[in-house]
């Protein structure tokens, strides 16, 4: 099993780097992907209702999913307690419901919990993938999400869930499982959300995350401008250098995806196919 | 007290612009002579810095650009800033409930509350709420601009502080009260059913967690009341004529169908809205073809022009086709916003930045249709 966690800030095109990240996995491997939360981003793509159970985009060979945290844990806890009734006299009480909703960590910890579900942990139903890419939160909430366990196993040394956060914790920390995105973009705001991001999970996880520098504009060459229109083209591509060069003096690990002149989701991730491809080569 | 300050919610998804396009509406506001404060919760450098915004949350004052930023006939209302400190907020919040000091010290402790207030599930959506009654209730503000947490849908923001409700329903306090007072879980204060699910949730969790949310319910039910009364009164606010929301919205279609969608709901919850704002609608640009004879540089231009025009063109048709019968705003994108800005990355920015703020309200001016 293979886990893609994507991640970035609102606006950059997380979504679509995942969707082609999935089509690229999907062309060898069973692939799923997944959208998390409550709300879908994919349904207006697609024109589908995603749903907790995954479905298949035949036509792009992936399947496509939406997971909640409050599903993931129902389904958890049908998992451990097996009683269907039980299952239904604790999510129909009042104080589990409001703890599911509100409590913090929790839903996080479900989440985390069913995407790390499959091998080596075995936790949960069986996930007939090779491969997971999770479109995840934003930055702020993914780190969130990613120091629930963290928090959990630190806070309660004993009981089922510091031991369920450990295990969690494991496949996270597991390069040869698990590899995390962060998409961004040439401009001001998310190039410091990324910098910040990579200095924050520095403490979480050691391996190493992979950047993708989305809508990098392949400006024609200006070397010497001769007139005005020239010299402005070239203040912009030395301006979109400079984000390339902040962000290369904070990471290895940094690759330019090309600015699609297309504004179809579809059309978009399949266009940067081959050239996430062409990296991993 | 009569009160007839202006409420105005910026609510979008991640990314497309909210922050700056509240504080150009405070600017266009205090173009018209108002006085207004703006709260931001996650403003770029950039516009940190134009606003002169400093991390402890206190209001700042925003001074107009020194070349032409003053309205019409040289008017200039006032306008504030502050940054949203949530943190902060929430203590606060917390210490006016509480009052006894050994309560408010025994509730910071707790790891839970420590969770709650800093990061996750609402919190930041109820202290930009928090931090808008309080500035209302001021009565000091004609407008009061806020800008929403960054979340991934524009839901969120209203979802949250009916969550954070339902953590505090009294029912659910009352359980962890008993739990506290009776010690055990197999005290006969309990129903079978209750007994059942507590067992549940000790095999789920642990012990020791248990321990911890009893604990937290049994300080919170000493501000229960007070933050049921807040998030009455938040509510009431929300759906007051007084309160409009602003959709900030782009023509980029899975975007602007989430945002349509959104609408819906708000009509639902009988929340008025005043408009969308399309950000980054059309380009705009120094760039002169006619400068040049290259025909590479002419091709890559045209290719950039038409991508703009078909996604503005879909966009558009998609919006009267669901005829959503509000005011439309359409804000460019500047070729320099769009590249993050040359001027944001250099060193020693300058607080005439807020010119760019006093472009975009420009914009907020008069509908594009």
């Amino acid at each position: 099993m293979r886990i893609h966690l994507v991640t970035g800030k609102g606006g950059v095109g997380k979504s679509v780097v995942s969707l082609a990240l999935a089509l690229k996995e999907g062309a060898a491997s069973r692939t799923l992907l997944v959208e998390l939360g409550e709300e879908s981003f994919f349904q207006f793509v697609f024109d589908r209702e995603i749903t907790y159970h995954p479905i298949s985009l035949t036509e792009l060979g992936i399947d496509l999913a939406r997971w909640s945290g409050s599903e993931a844990l129902k389904e958890y806890v049908l998992y451990l307690i097996k009683v269907e009734k039980l299952h239904q006299l604790f999510f129909e009480n009042i104080v589990s419901r409001s703890l599911i909703d509100a409590a913090p960590g929790l839903k996080e910890l479900a989440l985390l919990g069913k995407i790390t579900s499959g091998p080596p942990r075995y936790v949960g139903p069986p996930l007939p993938y090779d491969v997971l890419v999770v479109d995840c939160f934003a930055t702020g909430h993914f780190l969130a999400m990613l120091r629930a366990p963290m928090a959990m196993a630190e806070t309660f040394r004993f009981g089922p869930m510091s031991e369920q956060s450990r295990s969690i914790m494991n496949v996270l920390k597991t390069p040869s499982i698990t590899q995390i995105h962060c998409v961004t973009i040439p401009e001001e705001l998310p190039i410091q959300e990324t910098i910040d991001f990579l200095n924050e999970i520095k403490s979480l996880l050691s391996s190493p995350i992979k950047i993708w520098l989305n809508r990098w504009m392949q400006y024609p060459p200006v070397d010497q401008p001769g007139n005005t229109a020239e010299a402005l083209l070239k203040k912009w591509s030395l301006a979109q250098e400079r984000y390339w060069n902040i962000l290369s003096g904070y990471s290895q690990a940094v690759t330019r995806l090309p600015f699609v002149f297309d504004h179809h989701v579809t059309a978009v991730a399949q266009n940067l196919v081959s050239e996430i491809a062409g990296c991993e080569a | 007290m009569k009160n007839d300050t202006q409420v105005r919610i910026f609510v979008g998804t991640g990314g497309v612009g909210k922050t700056t396009l509240a504080a150009a509406y405070a600017y266009f506001r205090a173009q018209e002579g108002y006085k207004t404060l703006v709260v931001t919760i996650d403003p770029a450098q950039r516009l940190k810095t134009a606003l002169g915004l400093l991390p402890h949350g206190h209001n700042q004052k925003v001074l107009p650009h020194p070349s032409g930023g003053w309205g019409d006939d040289g008017i200039w209302g006032e306008m504030w800033a502050s940054l949203l400190d949530s943190k902060w907020v929430f203590d606060d919040f917390v210490r006016r409930g509480l009052k006894d000091e050994e309560k408010i010290l025994r509730l910071f402790k707790n790891r839970l509350y420590q969770q709650l207030s800093t990061q996750l599930n609402g919190s930041q959506e109820f202290t930009s709420l928090e931090k808008l009654l309080y500035e209302y209730e001021s009565g000091m503000w004609d407008f009061i601009v806020l800008d929403t947490p960054p979340a991934g849908h524009a839901i969120d923001f209203l979802k949250a502080p009916q969550k954070l409700n339902r953590l505090l329903d009294e029912r659910v306090a009352r359980w962890f009260r008993l739990m506290e007072d009776g010690g055990s879980w197999v005290t006969n204060i309990f129903t079978f059913g209750a007994r059942r699910i507590l067992q549940i949730l000790e095999f789920l969790t642990g012990n020791e967690f248990i321990h911890e949310l009893s604990d937290f319910f049994g300080q919170l039910h000493f501000w229960q009341k007070k933050l049921e009364k807040r998030l009455n009164e938040v509510d009431q606010l929300l759906r007051s004529s007084l309160c409009k929301f602003t959709l900030v919205t782009q023509y980029d279609l899975p975007k602007l169908r989430e945002g349509m969608a959104f609408l819906d709901i708000l009509k639902a919850e009988q929340m008025n809205c005043e408009g969308i704002v399309i950000n980054r609608a059309y380009l705009e640009s120094d760039f002169n073809l006619q400068e040049t004879d290259r025909s590479d540089l002419k091709a890559w231009f045209d290719q950039l022009v038409t991508y703009y025009d078909r996604r503005a063109k879909e966009g558009r048709s998609l919006i009267r086709r669901l005829n959503p019968s509000l005011p439309i705003f359409e804000v460019p994108d500047k070729i320099y916003t769009f590249l993050g800005g040359e001027e944001s990355v250099t060193k020693g920015q300058k607080r005439s930045e807020i010119s760019l703020i006093v472009e975009i309200a420009r914009y907020l001016r008069t509908p594009a249709s």
